[in-house]
């Protein structure tokens, strides 16, 4: 497995300035920026299945919901905090693996539909089902007090260890089968591949990171509710995904990041036309940068670099 | 007809209502290759995709090894050996050519085969690919896209391939690549065979075909209307119509290579 030096530069030098930025930033923007770090994990469950393996995921709140509320049935304290994020990943890569075997018979538009309306179905159920999410009104999680700069520790750390992980998943075997699938399902098949059961292996994957992700969010934000299993969280990762670059490792934490903090800047400066102006900003990078943030970074470094050398 | 390496019998296909091939018998015997030529929807593709399994048949049996196979997925019986290269060239766009290979190396499997490396670079020498292995498929010219294809359904070790107007459209080149390496494969002696036992291709370009095919079939609106030696097979009253006219040749052609620029 050969990475470029480019991207371990970029890697280590993003994880250096996050990893001091507290000492520059007020509790608000701490708070935003965990969030933010949570959303990318997120983005990247979707981009795994969206963006290396080909399909048009629109239940991927059904995972991170899942997540959440097995969080908050396993938390028994801080101490013990890792079993519970384990068990938010697991159980929701299990339901993935469940949810990949139904959906992977559709494909393509057909596809899009069954998966926003297990979201749908998922929602609903979670609202119905008091007795289980406690509904919009959701369940209480005694996190305690362990302090903002802890929980950005925590989360930057398991973000580390997420990218790096779906560094080497992407380089290995198995991620050459999910870009084949991508490329092409007719001939992966032709060189003897089951391609369903790559899919279900990629949507496992995939519900593992939204599970994760999931746990950590309520474990941050101290509930979890029926509305995380909403289909609007659904569509926020395929935006973040999108505008960052799909099939990138890094493009779904800078479109997370991006549309976070954008969102949260324009509407402390514009009121209500915020969600028009923030449209507006993702058609307009969409139409501009087709492949993304990332995409749009890529050639802007291989001009400089081809302008450095000379010709 | 027990022993074949590969045998079909009475195999019909219809798209919705529509015969595209029509109770077709063929055999191919171990280290035979049998070309197969017709005019534009005369069902050649059709014949080569049943085969491959990319289709299922309307009717009929398909034998291969001595088992049935004709229910098997298009991924299983490239397990047991048969690939099938498409007639639209086919590698995986966005990957390079390296791995356009190592997705074919490990046929349906996704740990990595030992010594497969080695194989994939004398493969990439055979096709005459070595200095591309990094080039991104799609920024390949055509010829080329038409080789690496060929080289990924080879690295999956087949015993039976299918390739379907392997030089259709291809530059001088990359089209006597083609044709050298078709020559080769069924002769197990040489590096290029490397356990292919039999080919089937389909093939416009008559002497390709003439010059590649140990024996040829002719087939005409889905039915397999004759089939035998280049040299007896130009003698029926069928193909030589057909071969009249299309004219001198379409495509490549080894003598206008010779003529030509080499
Ligand atoms: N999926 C399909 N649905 C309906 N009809 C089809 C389908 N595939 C092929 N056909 C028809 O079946 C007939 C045989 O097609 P096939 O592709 O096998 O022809 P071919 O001999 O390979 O032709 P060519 O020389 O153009 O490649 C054609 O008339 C074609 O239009
Ligand atoms: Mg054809």
């Amino acid at each position: 497995m050969r990475i470029r030096v480019e991207y371990a530069v970029v890697f280590l030098l993003s994880a250096f300035i996050l990893a001091a930025t507290p000492v520059f930033l007020g509790k608000f923007h701490l708070i935003l920026l965990t969030e933010t770090l949570i959303w990318g994990i997120f983005a990247l469950s979707f981009d795994l299945v969206y963006g290396y393996t080909g399909m048009l995921s629109f239940g991927q709140s059904v995972f991170f919901g899942t997540g959440a509320y097995v969080f908050v049935y396993s938390f028994e304290g801080i101490a013990g905090l890792v079993i519970p994020l384990v068990l938010a990943a697991l159980v929701s890569a299990v339901l993935g693996s469940f949810v990949g075997w139904a959906v992977v018979r559709v494909s393509g538009a057909r596809f899009f539909l069954v998966t926003l309306v297990l979201a749908i179905l998922f929602h609903l159920l979670a609202i119905e089902g008091r007795w289980l999410t406690g509904g919009d009104d959701g369940l209480i999680v005694p996190v305690g007090f362990p302090g903002l700069e802890y929980n950005y520790y925590l989360v930057l750390g398991i973000s580390a260890l997420t990218v790096m992980g779906t560094v080497i998943l992407v380089k290995s075997p198995l991620g050459l089968v999910f870009k084949m699938i991508r490329d092409s399902e007719r001939r992966t098949r032709l060189l003897g591949y089951s391609v369903k059961k790559y899919k279900i292996i990629a949507f496992s994957l995939s519900g593992l990171l939204a599970g994760l992700a999931g746990g950590l969010y309520s474990y941050i934000s101290g509930f979890a509710s029926a509305g995380f299993f909403h289909w609007s969280r659904s569509a926020d990762v395929v935006i973040w995904t999108i505008l960052g670059g799909a099939g990138t490792v890094a493009g779904p934490f800078i479109g997370a990041a991006l549309l976070t903090f954008v969102r949260d800047s324009l509407s402390a400066i514009t009121g209500k036309i915020y969600p028009v102006l923030v449209g507006g900003l993702i058609v307009f990078s969409v139409l501009v940068f087709p492949r993304g943030v990332i995409g749009m970074l890529g050639e802007v470094y291989e001009k400089i670099k081809e302008g450095w050398h000379g010709r | 007809m027990g022993d074949s390496l590969l045998s079909v019998k009475g195999l019909s296909k219809e798209y919705d209502g529509f015969e595209a091939l029509r109770k077709v018998d063929f055999s191919l015997e171990s280290g035979e290759t049998k070309g197969v030529m017709g005019p534009n929807g005369a069902g050649k593709s059709t014949f080569l995709k049943l085969i491959s399994g990319e289709i299922d048949v309307t009717s009929g049996l398909i034998k291969f090894d001595g088992r049935k196979i004709t229910n098997y997925s298009v991924e299983r019986r490239c397990r047991q050996g048969i690939a099938y290269v498409p007639q639209k060239p086919s590698p995986f766009p966005t990957l390079t050519v390296k791995d356009n290979l190592r997705g074919g190396a490990r046929a349906g499997s996704y740990l990595p085969v030992p010594g497969r490396e080695v194989k994939l670079d004398s493969t990439l020498d055979l096709v005459g690919l070595s200095d591309r292995s990094e080039v991104v498929a799609s920024e390949l010219p055509y010829g080329e896209k038409r080789l690496l294809d060929l080289a990924m359904s080879l690295v999956t070790r087949p015993r039976v391939l299918l390739a379907d107007e392997p030089t259709a459209g291809v530059d001088n080149r990359s089209a006597g690549r083609i044709t050298d390496l078709m020559i080769e494969l069924t002769k197990s002696d040489t590096p290029a065979a490397r356990g292919v036992e039999g080919l089937i291709f389909v093939e416009h370009d008559r002497n390709v075909l003439f010059e590649v095919a140990d024996e040829v079939g002719f087939l005409k609106a889905g039915k397999l209307l004759v089939e035998g030696s280049p040299e007896k097979i130009k003698e029926r009253k069928c193909v030589k119509e057909y071969l009249s006219e299309h004219g001198a040749f379409l495509g490549y052609s080894r003598g206008d290579q010779r003529a030509g620029i080499d």
